[in-house]
């Protein structure tokens, strides 16, 4: 358990996620930047998400914003670039909170609230200690030390700078024997290690944002009959674009999709810790955050995530990309500088540099809001008159009337088979075999008179059905049967609610002889 | 949980006897941070799981209930104002509500609120009303502000098909009809520009929404 708490790892797997998961918010961010002032100053409307509570930040003045989300994105940029990056992590996540808790209309989603988490817990790593300005400010000042150190310890001969990148060699290992020696190659990278136990967190975290998502799809009965997928790709909001619309249109495929999203979002949580099932694992992941954020208007939810995945790489991953072995770092006892004082001083300068680096950030930026004035708080500029509504659209927007019971109809499957949700069968019916109409109803909905009618291959219409729909009624089913009677052809039912057509649906019934 | 991804690297010596490695008091302050934040998620997975997931403001913050219900329909809100000489103009959303969200970036942010009729959503509502009648008081000096009716639009969510799938999936056109409803108007206070907000939502003063039509 120490160990797997405890043990000291690559930071390269959280130098990755921090990169990922940097930019995304960055991006994120940065979106929002035009609208600071409608969105969390107090010459704006503010949305928090607990208003009242000890979670209700101040709004402050629209400068004063300006100036903090300046200062969000200088850190968020900095924690990508790893520049300061322990604090740059924590001021990000700090300031990204705020944010959240002030607007949570367009600010807080659940992928923010992921995004902080791995925020304040990348800032217990040393993620900065890879792939970062930290690291290379860290290089340029261990460059002296470490040509030294290549001049006095050379390889062994025959050894070539690949095969001090590569891991001791299985037989030795299984024999419990030391590894071989594995020479010095400065080309290799050699970067401090740091502890498990805030990886272990994240990828708790992971496993637990699945298994909340699937508690929360085996506590919506609609899940499982695609309702929930069907309307939420219709949302405007989240919704489908074209992939998810196409999608709606296909109601068995949804329930497919409900199904395999759920069986997805329990697996991963327990197979991926089987260490022969952490890359298949892994890589359905990928897939389905990837198609997730294709069907769907997730906005950087698939980045966090694939951010947050991260936690579940290790450094024969990185093998398989050939990106260069990481030699055996440093651990965090023996991380002190060599010259103490040198060290303090080109710390103390690079941290002049960072704050004085952010504190233009952040005149910068509100220069560019006083400039670009977008709300008139700065330079109290009148706003241009209101656009005019013309007095017909008025009267519709006032007189336009409720909802015609047409619209409460959402669904109209026709089929051999039925169920209370869907109906089965294809579209082609032999005589003697019975059609099933199945509309179901938006709830809640008033009381409705149905009509089904019928329009046989001469284009004679005839009434067949009539049913008076209670508002307690979820769905109407409808069946009628094909006798050798009717004539082979294309049939079309229309289904109207009060007089107004809600779908036209056709089937093809077979000569005898077909 | 043996090991999602142990990332020591190979023939590092020290990886075998690690847990030594850590000074004991980070160890110590490392251990009590894990068993409480461990605590806080399984705590609310729990709740969660029981269906009691807010009890606490903090509970957003643990809950993972992606998707936990969706609408059957989508909705937009406007604001529009009466001027002194019997013209009408649109105060929201206007100048100041600039932020859109949503797919094709076309929501302000009172269209994604679920509701915004009752608890803090409906203040807010007329708090960016009154910030709006502010901004465009100068404009329209002339020709004051003097009554604001608030209205959603409104209709079903399968609405939003693209015309193509729709017809394929309900076999006719969409007929992209939306109803309207009064959320409620109120008087603009001549002194202060604002609403009058004491007065009680005024839904007769235009009628309510029809009745079915035939057709």
């Amino acid at each position: 358990m120490m160990r797997f708490w405890f043990a000291p790892e690559s930071p390269r797997p959280l130098a990755l996620m921090r990169i990922l998961l940097g930019a995304t918010l960055f991006v994120d961010c940065a979106i929002r930047w035009p609208h600071v002032v409608e969105l969390y100053s107090t010459a704006g409307v503010p949305m928090p998400l607990h208003p009242g509570t000890v979670l209700h930040p101040p709004a402050l003045p629209a400068a004063e914003s300006v100036l903090l989300y300046a200062a969000l994105l200088f850190a968020l940029a900095c924690a990508t670039l790893g520049w300061w990056t322990r604090l740059s992590l924590i001021v990000a996540a700090a300031l990204l909170t705020w944010v959240g808790l002030l607007d949570y209309a367009g600010t807080l989603k659940k992928y923010t609230v992921v995004g902080i988490h791995l925020l304040v817990l990348l800032s217990f790593t040393r993620c900065g200690a890879a792939w970062s300005l930290d690291r290379l400010c860290d290089s340029l000042w261990r460059s002296r030390k470490r040509r030294t150190d290549c001049q006095s310890v050379r390889p062994p001969v025959g050894q070539t700078s690949l095969s001090a990148r590569t891991s001791p060699a299985p037989a030795n290992r299984q024999a419990g024997k030391p590894a071989p020696h594995r020479g010095t190659d400065c080309r290799s990278a050699s970067y401090p290690l740091t502890p498990a136990w805030p990886r272990r967190l994240m990828q708790i975290l992971v496993c637990l944002v699945y298994l909340g998502a699937a508690a929360t799809k085996f506590r919506t009965p609609d899940f499982a009959t695609g309702d929930l997928l069907f309307f939420s790709l219709l949302d405007l909001r989240w919704g489908g674009e074209w992939l998810g619309m196409w999608l709606v249109a296909h109601p068995k495929l949804l329930v497919l999709s409900s199904y395999a999203t759920l069986l997805f979002e329990t697996a991963f949580p327990l197979l991926v810790w089987v260490p022969r099932l952490r890359r298949p694992m892994l890589v359905a992941a990928v897939l389905f955050h990837l198609s997730l954020g294709y069907i769907m208007t997730l906005f950087v939810f698939t980045p966090v995530m694939l951010a947050a995945l991260c936690a579940f790489l290790d450094e024969s991953d990185f093998r398989l990309l050939r990106l260069p072995a990481m030699r055996g770092g440093r651990g965090w006892s023996a991380a002190k500088p060599r010259t103490l004082a040198r060290s303090l001083a080109w710390h103390a300068l690079s941290f002049v540099a960072f704050l004085a680096a952010g504190a233009a950030a952040v005149a910068l930026g509100l220069a560019h809001q006083r400039s670009a004035d977008w709300y008139g708080v700065f330079r109290g500029e009148p706003a241009a008159a209101l656009s005019e509504i013309d007095e017909d659209r008025f009267a519709e927007m006032i007189e336009g009337g409720g909802p015609r019971n047409a619209d409460y109809i959402y669904r109209v499957e026709l089929g051999e088979r039925i169920s209370t949700h869907h109906a089965f069968g294809g579209n082609r019916l032999r005589p003697g075999q019975t059609a099933y109409l199945l509309v179901r109803f938006l709830q809640p909905h008033p009381a409705m008179r149905i009509e089904i009618e019928f329009i046989d291959p001469d284009g004679d219409e005839s009434n067949i059905a009539v049913r008076l729909v209670e508002p307690r009624h979820v769905f109407l089913p409808i069946e009628f049967r094909m006798t050798e009677s009717h004539l082979p052809g294309t049939y079309q039912v229309i289904v109207k609610a009060n007089g107004f057509v809600a779908a036209k649906k056709s089937f093809e019934l077979l000569a005898l002889d077909e | 949980m043996a090991s999602a991804g142990p990332t020591q690297p190979p023939g590092d010596r020290r990886s075998s006897s690690a847990a030594g490695a850590l000074p004991v008091t980070r160890r110590t302050a490392a251990a009590l941070f894990i068993v409480a934040y461990l605590a806080a998620n399984l705590w609310f997975l729990f709740l969660h799981m029981m269906g009691d997931a807010g009890w606490h403001p903090v509970s957003y913050f643990f809950t993972w209930d992606m998707f936990p219900g969706y609408g059957t329909s989508s909705a937009r809100r406007y604001a529009v104002g009466e001027t002194e000489s019997g013209r009408h103009v649109l105060l929201l959303p206007g100048p100041n509500e600039r932020f859109r969200w949503g797919i094709g970036g076309k929501l302000p942010r009172f269209d994604i609120l679920s509701t915004v009729e009752h608890g803090p959503a409906a203040d807010w509502l007329l708090d960016a009303i009154d910030a709006d009648l502010a901004r465009a008081r100068g404009a329209h000096a002339d020709d004051p502000i003097v009554f604001v009716d608030i209205l959603e639009e409104n209709w079903p969510a399968h609405f939003n098909l693209p015309d193509d799938l729709y017809r394929e999936v309900y076999g006719v056109d969409d007929p992209h009809r939306s109803s309207w409803r009064s959320l409620g108007s109120a008087h603009v206070d001549p002194a202060t520009g604002r609403l009058v907000r004491q007065e009680p939502a005024d839904e007769s003063r235009h009628g309510a929404a029809g009745s079915e039509p035939t057709p």
